[in-house]
């Protein structure tokens, strides 16, 4: 049997007093894991002991079978990460600094110039590839940072916190790359947000975190809501959710009422959802909000937390 | 507004109505080029020679304006002029009378070093920070150390590149020289027989120089990621020596004079390659040894990998 992708056992994280990871163990092996945490609960402080790049006081991580204290040279070749902060040579193109990346971590000159170039139209950057990176805006550098870590085709790319700084259509845009690198390039993924959202559209699996201690550990789907629960539709108003129950209710879709402006359908198949907005259409009620009705992946997540 | 609602439309709960233009699938985007990496890499021990490679390109500006290439060419240019200017001297006085010897020779191979000392040290001033200093200051060198080559091999790499750039300054004008010296001579084949043995000491003069600069002038840049104070550093350091040095020498310490001026140890000794001069040997050679290797120490301490 294969060795999982990631394995963290026992692992202690000291800076100086402060505890940053207390005896955290989990094992990664999901085409695409989510970390999740508040400031400060030990996102990145994992992902750089995973990359070996600083030493656990106490446990044992392995990396591809190998262990990630030892492995640095095999880390540096096949592994990408992009850092949370800024990280590239501002006085170098784009372009320049993938290649050099690339060549530095062992492709030849040829095949790095060209994959350099693929992965900065992958990352939607080949219009700027050769402007100056001290000209970017934050968006730019994160592709450009995005690019880099995937130039050399890894076998597991580290993405910290890799919304950071974008507007709501550039992160929508970076998840869906990263969602891309993950399915349709078989790279693994380990990417890290206190955001939820940004998880649950990128990832398979979820590690949740809070003050240095392992949280949850859990594949998405055990946590997500299915349709089984029902979903649940906002309206405007408390007439408008009253005639959208009732009609459907008559249509032969079993539909009832919901807090002030909601009507839940239990069966929450995608025949009952064209039927929902077939009615919303025909009377003009505007949908503000469509749901599963069992509650949300945040109560998952926050029952699986508390247990 | 009716209490009871009218019956459901035609087509209630039926498939979603079809647009036109989208029944037929739209352009999609397939990249298939993009995937892992399977080809050959190189081999560990090429890193140090691709980053000295880029970092040699950074440093001229390569994709900048000609402002940040204009001072360290400019430089060059200064150092050619002794050694170009004899040349024309020499050009037209040995047209205006043909087969005599020259009654002096006007500029010795021994005495250039020296006389574009200024330059040196301003050279190393400009390029070494050039080298590492952005790498400090847009934490590049994070990047490098988790996934691109190892501490060690970078200072490698940036003391090739640092020594590469010095050997510019020192090598380039007075092979010129040297070249320019058996071109004009009245027989070519006489003048490289008589000045062939020239030419491995201005190669080692050069190496000494450049040697020295190049080590001190990174390891002073890698203190600090910003050029300015870099370059002020370096300037400073020499200068003072050479004050240092003066103070020395009015008391009467001579050796200790020439042990401790940064200008004088590596330009006399590599002077000695050419002709006997009067100076404490073993002191200098001992302040050289010491300069470098305390600085290539520094510099291996500076860079580690960082969490
Ligand atoms: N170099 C350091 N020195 C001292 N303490 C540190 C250092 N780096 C992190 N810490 C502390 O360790 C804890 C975990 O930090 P870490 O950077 O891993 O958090 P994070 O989950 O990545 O947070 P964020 O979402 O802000 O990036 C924090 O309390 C932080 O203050
Ligand atoms: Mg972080």
């Amino acid at each position: 049997m294969a060795p999982p992708l990631i394995q963290v056992d026992d692992v202690v994280v000291k800076y100086g007093n402060h505890l940053a990871l207390d005896r955290v163990s989990v094992t990664v092996d999901a085409p695409a894991t989510g970390l999740l945490g508040a400031n400060g609960a030990g996102k990145s402080t994992l992902m750089k002991a995973i990359l070996g790049l600083l030493t656990p006081t106490q446990g044992r991580i392995s990396i591809m079978g190998h262990d990630a204290a030892k492995a640095a040279d095999l880390v540096r070749r096949r592994v990408g990460y992009m850092p949370e902060h800024d990280c590239l040579p501002p006085t170098m193109t784009a372009a320049d600094t993938v290649v050099h990346l690339a060549q530095l971590r062992g492709l030849p000159r040829r095949d790095a110039v060209r994959r350099a170039s693929e992965a900065l139209f992958t990352v939607g950057l080949e219009e700027e590839r050769s402007r100056l990176i001290e000209g970017y805006s934050q968006g730019m550098k994160q592709r450009a940072k995005l690019a880099q870590s995937i130039v050399h085709g890894p076998d597991v790319v580290f993405l910290d916190e890799p919304t950071t700084g974008l507007d709501p259509a550039g992160r929508g845009e970076m998840l869906a790359l990263i969602r891309r690198i993950s399915h349709d390039l078989g790279i693994h993924v380990i990417v890290s947000s206190h955001i939820l959202d940004d998880i649950r559209r990128t990832c398979d699996g979820v590690v949740v975190l809070r003050d240095g201690r392992l949280a949850a550990a859990e594949a998405l789907e055990t946590l997500a809501p299915t349709s089984a629960q029902g979903m649940r539709a906002e309206v405007g108003s408390s007439e408008a959710a009253d005639r959208l129950a009732t009609a459907l209710t008559q249509g032969g879709f079993p539909a009832h009422r919901d807090g002030e402006h909601g009507v839940v359908m239990p069966d929450g198949s995608d025949r009952s959802l064209d039927a929902l907005r077939d009615a919303a259409a025909h009377y003009g009620i505007a949908l503000r909000k469509l749901a599963p009705a069992g509650g949300t992946l945040e109560d998952a997540l926050v029952t699986a937390m508390t247990e | 507004m009716s209490t009871s609602p009218p019956p459901p439309p035609p087509g209630f709960g039926g498939p979603p109505p079809q647009d036109p233009a989208s029944a037929t699938p739209r352009a999609q985007v397939h990249d298939v080029r993009f995937a892992g990496y399977t080809g050959e890499r190189t081999p560990t021990w090429t890193a140090p020679l691709t980053l000295a490679w880029w970092s040699l390109l950074r440093a001229f500006g390569r994709r900048r304006g000609w402002t940040s290439k204009f001072v360290p060419f400019a430089l060059l240019g200064l150092a050619l002029i002794p050694g170009v200017g004899v040349l024309t001297v020499r050009a037209l006085l040995s047209s205006e009378f043909p087969g005599q010897e020259l009654p002096i020779e006007l500029l010795p191979y021994s005495a250039y070093l020296g006389m574009i000392g200024t330059l040196i040290v301003l050279w190393a001033a400009v390029v070494t920070p050039e080298l590492v200093c952005p790498d400090i200051q847009a934490r590049v060198t994070s990047l490098y150390f988790a996934t691109a080559i190892s501490p060690g091999r970078y200072v490698l790499g940036k003391w090739l590149a640092s020594m590469a750039a010095m050997l510019g300054m020192t090598l380039v004008p007075v092979v010129v020289l040297w070249l320019g010296n058996v071109m004009f001579a009245d027989s070519i084949p006489d003048a490289l027989a008589d000045d062939a043995a020239n030419l491995p000491r201005i190669v080692g003069a050069g190496v000494i120089v450049a040697a020295f600069f190049s080590t001190l002038g990174l390891a002073v840049a890698a203190v600090t990621g910003r050029r300015a104070y870099a370059i002020g550093a370096f300037v400073g350091l020499t200068l003072g020596s050479v004050v240092l040095a003066g103070v020395f020498d009015s008391t009467g310490h001579e050796t200790l004079a020439f042990a401790l001026s940064l200008v004088a140890i590596p330009t006399l000794l590599a002077q000695r390659l050419f002709e006997d001069n009067d100076i404490p040997v073993v002191a200098m050679c001992v302040s050289y040894a010491v300069v470098i290797v305390v600085s290539l120490i520094a510099l291996r301490a500076r860079f580690r990998v960082q969490p």
